[in-house]
């Protein structure tokens, strides 16, 4: 899936606003996967953010409204709580200084008002100094932390408000002043019960209602601070703006408290300059304003609190509707990325592609029908291939049978020809060879009947024409029988061509195999034996009954017969020539029937055949026997037979000088061709 | 998840894989960690960054052990903590010995200094207008540190301990407790520079009082047993221990002399009469130290010293010394006993 970021996104510097929001759009849809499942996860999202973004929009108007409404009502509370603390802490230095106010204490010893001053003093840290004035107007003891105490002065305050405003007020609260610029200070004058009364006057030091000021607890970041009637700073938490001497009248809180003391809590900027939600309460007494006031970011903190837990349920629904939409994509794209595939492979070729979809909608009816599909094509392909195959094997057999058809045709023609040509040949020599054998053996009975003759003359030859004549007869007949036995082998050899000619004349039948051999066996052995009576050879069988009959040229086979049992009498004697110790000559044959065919074994122990000759030895012409005992047609003519004629097989297996087995494989069909 | 866990509808047979939006979901939901991660991270720093040098000079040790054992604990509540974010370096001396430490000091590089004494503020002043000076010290219009109370302007503000200007006051109190005696030593320190001030007061309260006022100024420390000799040839009859930084100091041995000479004394703190004095009577040191802290954490937070009013006393303590007082065999009057505020026995 194509949604890597563009390269080019990254490149590019994220300070223009439009330009980024334009790259980051892209950059955050390539987030969302393709295709399906980025439709389904915006539209998941699209309808969660609406939701939320609704409920989260009215929870948060419903958070700020009541918020503002109960900090606007909290604060008024606030301030007039903390306005009453204030009061209350003027009033303790009131009701304190109070105390000396009793109507006996004119008439009390100095040393006394002095001691009761100086336990006033005590009591009440923010007192700096006592005053009294008696009713005369004239000071009579003043005490002080600072400076030395002075006793009857006498210094006249009649004129003073202290004293004139007290007396006629019952008690004055001077206005707030500051000693040397910075301290705040503010003088108490109470008049004294009685005719003619007296005054106490104390100084409050200011400072000390920074221990209620700062004592007041708005919220976490929220604060009150005091001012006079004209705004100036009485108390704050910060003692230094006090000691300033700090005028707040320009606030626009303090303005207003000052113009028309309406106390509804408002949003203004606070003494330190950040938004505050400020409200204020008039201390009656004193003319002094209360303000209160709370940092609007703490007002607006459960605002805030409610927005982040929106914007984070947001988020949450958003993470949750593209999963959910991803995951509902993912359960239809999957399956139809598979039917895809599994299409594309098919199309490919490979048919045994089967979808396993195990799902009830239609996407699982559609697999369904999909596999049946391959399952037909695959089948009809299966079928046409079977055809195919078929096809080729019975077209191959054919060729294989015309080949075979083809080479026996061509060794018919070679061997006819060679027939011909041998007969020719042998015709032509088999007339004089009679001549030649006929006169040879005539010439033999002459010279018996010369010997007879001379015999005959008894004495009337001399004895030593005798033995002479009688010496030369057994020469000539010695000669003569040599000519015959020669003449015979001629006679023999130009028989074989002749057969070699008349080979296929003779009639192909079923015969049975075992009455064959043994003819020839016994054929083969008495023929040795004629060539050399001193023969020693144990001639084995071992025929299978079960064999029956097969189709046979009968004269041809019993030729490759006599010429396999021959060669391996043969071979035997030449063996026993050696004059081994202990040497038993054998000849072994077998007959045995193995399926289709049967399996004609001829096996001796004799000289066996050199591995390098082998291969030859089919070869017509070719022997290894002197010169004269083998014409080197014998094992080609039965190759011949047995391979072409029979459409059988001729095995050899021979190790020197231990035995020599050759095998013959007939089939118990005989080929198409030749029936 | 694994390679292909979750994803349940899988290929049998074929073996091929179906290409999946995998890739894209796992780079959303790394997204989605990255955001939430961020804000974390950011929050794990700690700003706590830079160490803030404080340099403290004052006259005697026993100022600076007072400065340790009071103003470093107020610090460190107020966030700024010895060892931490807070880098304090102390030196005392005499006044011969004030230029160098001050230039010392200054060599540091300090935030903000912290000085005991009008003396050594001086010498601090005489080097430096711009390093932020909190001073714990008397008059200081009268010094010349600041321009006024409420607005200072330079490079000095802090606590006006009210020295100098209570000295006419402890003469007060000195005769209420012994209010037959009528010639009253005053123990001076030569180089003090508020000593005009103070000795200013105490005439005016000797002449109210109408008492005979004889002044002994010494230098130093060393010259305390000619000190005590002339006042004996004086016949003084009680001592008045002027408000100094070094006087504080050597309260234990002006106690002592003053009790071999058999002098009732009146000395600057509430606490010097634990020390032997038979009365203190000053500020609350205790509250005026907070004070001081206070405005050392103000400048450390960035605000400008003359921009900082100059903080007074509001609360007084007087100490009696009952032992002392009986050494002397001497009875105190209630009117003195009713104010005090620490008895020591």
């Amino acid at each position: 899936m194509p949604h890597a970021l563009p390269p080019r996104a990254l490149a590019v510097p994220l300070t223009p606003r439009p330009r980024l929001l334009r790259l980051a759009l892209p950059a955050l849809a390539g987030l969302l996967p393709a295709g399906l499942a980025r439709r389904f996860g915006l539209a998941m999202v699209g309808l969660v953010s609406v939701l939320l973004v609704g409920t989260g929009a009215v929870n948060m108007w419903v958070t700020y409204a009541e918020a503002t409404a109960g900090a606007v009502q909290v604060q008024r509370e606030k301030a007039q709580a903390a306005a009453e603390r204030v009061a209350q802490f003027v009033e303790g230095i009131e009701s304190q200084v109070g105390w000396t106010t009793r109507a006996e204490w004119a008439r009390v010893s100095p040393e006394q008002r002095r001691y009761d001053f100086i336990r006033l003093q005590r009591q009440v840290p923010a007192i700096t100094d006592l005053q009294y004035i008696d009713g005369n107007g004239r000071e009579q003891l003043r005490l002080s932390r600072l400076e030395p105490d002075v006793v009857g002065s006498g210094q006249d305050f009649s004129g003073e408000p202290l004293f004139a405003r007290a007396v006629a007020e019952r008690s004055w609260r001077g206005p707030v002043y500051f000693r040397r610029g910075s301290e705040p200070y503010m003088t108490l004058a109470l008049a004294h019960v009685g005719r003619m009364p007296g005054v106490t006057a104390a100084s409050v030091n200011l400072k000390l209602i920074w221990d209620v000021v700062t004592a007041i607890r708005i919220g976490r970041a929220g604060y009150a601070y005091v001012t006079d009637a004209a705004g100036r700073l009485v108390a704050h938490p910060d003692m230094s703006l006090v000691l300033r001497e700090t005028d707040l009248s320009r606030l626009p809180q303090v303005a207003r408290a000052i113009a028309n003391g309406d106390a509804t809590p408002t949003t203004v900027q606070g003494p330190d300059g950040r938004r505050v939600l400020s409200a204020h309460a008039v201390i009656p007494q004193l003319g002094w304003i209360v303000f209160v006031e709370l940092p609007r970011r703490e007002v607006l903190a459960p605002v805030w609190a409610s927005l982040v837990q929106t914007l984070v349920l947001l988020g949450l629904g958003v993470l949750l509707a593209l999963l959910l939409g991803g995951w509902l994509a993912r359960r239809m794209v999957g399956p139809i990325r598979q039917l895809q595939a599994g299409a594309q492979r098919l199309g490919e070729g490979d048919l045994s592609q089967r979808i396993s979809l195990d799902s009830r909608d239609e996407i699982g009816a559609l697999a369904r029908r999909f596999n049946d599909m391959a399952g037909r094509i695959q089948e009809a392909q299966e079928t046409l291939e079977a055809k195919v195959a078929s096809r080729t094997r019975a077209l191959a057999q054919s060729l294989d049978d015309l080949r075979l058809a083809q080479d026996r045709l061509v060794q018919t023609e070679k061997l006819a020809s060679l027939g011909q040509l041998t007969a020719g040949i042998a015709h032509e020599i088999k007339n004089p060879l009679n001549f030649v054998n006929n006169f040879a053996e005539l010439s033999a009975e002459l010279v018996q009947e010369l010997e007879e003759a001379l015999a005959a003359a008894g004495e009337a030859v001399p004895e030593a024409l005798r033995e002479e004549v009688a010496e030369l007869a057994g020469m000539l007949r010695g000669n003569l029988e040599k000519v015959v036995q020669h003449g015979k082998r001629a006679d023999s050899i130009v028989r074989n061509m002749l057969a070699h000619s008349r080979e296929g004349g003779g009639e192909r039948r079923e015969m049975a195999l075992n009455p064959l051999v043994e003819e020839a066996m016994a054929l083969a052995w008495h023929g040795a034996r004629a060539e050399k009576p001193g023969l020693n050879v144990t001639l084995e069988k071992e025929l299978d009954p079960d064999i029956g009959t097969l189709p046979l040229f009968p004269q041809e086979f019993t030729r490759v017969l006599l010429n396999l049992v021959g060669n391996a009498i043969y071979a035997t004697g030449k063996r026993a020539q050696r004059g081994e110790a202990g040497y038993a000559p054998v000849v072994r044959v077998e007959t045995r029937a193995e399926g289709d065919a049967v399996a004609v074994t001829v096996r001796d122990n004799g000289t066996g055949i050199p591995e390098a000759m082998r291969n030859r030895i089919f070869e017509p012409f070719f022997t290894t026997k002197p010169a004269g005992e083998g014409t080197g047609l014998g094992l080609s003519l039965s190759h011949d037979i047995v391979v072409k004629q029979h459409g059988g097989a001729f095995l050899v297996d021979s190790q020197e000088g231990v035995f020599t087995e050759f095998r013959v494989l007939l089939p118990r069909v005989a080929p198409e061709k030749e029936a | 998840m694994g390679q292909r866990g979750g994803c349940r509808p899988r290929v049998s047979g074929g073996g091929f894989r179906v290409k999946r939006m995998r890739g894209g979901w796992r780079r959303l939901l790394l997204a989605c960690g990255l955001l939430l991660a961020v804000p974390l991270a950011a929050r794990a720093q700690a700003p706590e960054a830079r160490t803030w040098r404080l340099a403290v000079l004052a006259s005697t040790t026993v100022s600076l052990e007072v400065t340790r054992a009071s103003m470093l604990p107020e610090l460190a509540r107020l966030g700024f903590v010895e060892g931490r974010n807070l880098a304090v370096s102390m030196r005392h001396g005499p006044v011969a010995e004030q230029a160098a430490l001050v230039r010392e000091a200054l060599r540091e590089n300090p935030d903000v200094i912290f000085t005991t004494g009008n003396d050594i503020t001086h010498a601090v002043q005489s080097q430096t207008r711009s390093v932020p000076v909190i001073f714990f010290g008397t008059d200081p219009i009268g010094q010349g540190f600041a321009e006024s109370l409420a607005r200072p302007g330079g490079n000095v503000t802090g606590v006006s301990i009210l020295a100098g200007e209570l000295d006419g006051k402890r003469l007060d109190m000195l005769h209420q407790a012994l209010p037959e005696r009528r010639r009253v030593a005053a123990l001076m320190l030569a180089s003090a520079p508020d000593r005009p001030a103070s000795e200013r007061e105490m005439r005016r309260a000797a002449a109210g009082l109408g008492l005979e006022l004889r002044l002994f100024d010494v230098a130093s420390a060393a010259g305390f047993p000619a000190a005590f000799a002339a006042m004996r040839q004086a016949r003084v009859e009680a001592l008045l221990v002027m408000a100094t930084p070094q006087f504080f100091g050597d309260a234990p041995v002006l106690a002592r002399l003053a009790r071999e000479a058999g002098l009732p004394t009146i000395c600057e703190w509430a606490a010097m009469a634990g020390s032997g004095c038979l009365l203190g009577f000053g500020p609350d040191i205790a509250d005026l130290r907070r004070r001081s802290a206070n405005l050392i954490a103000q400048v450390l937070r960035g605000a400008r010293p003359g921009e900082i009013p100059i903080e007074q006393p509001t609360r007084f303590s007087l100490g009696v010394n009952l032992a002392t007082a009986q050494a002397l065999g001497l009875t105190l009057p209630p009117a003195v006993m009713a104010q005090a505020d620490e008895v020591f026995d």
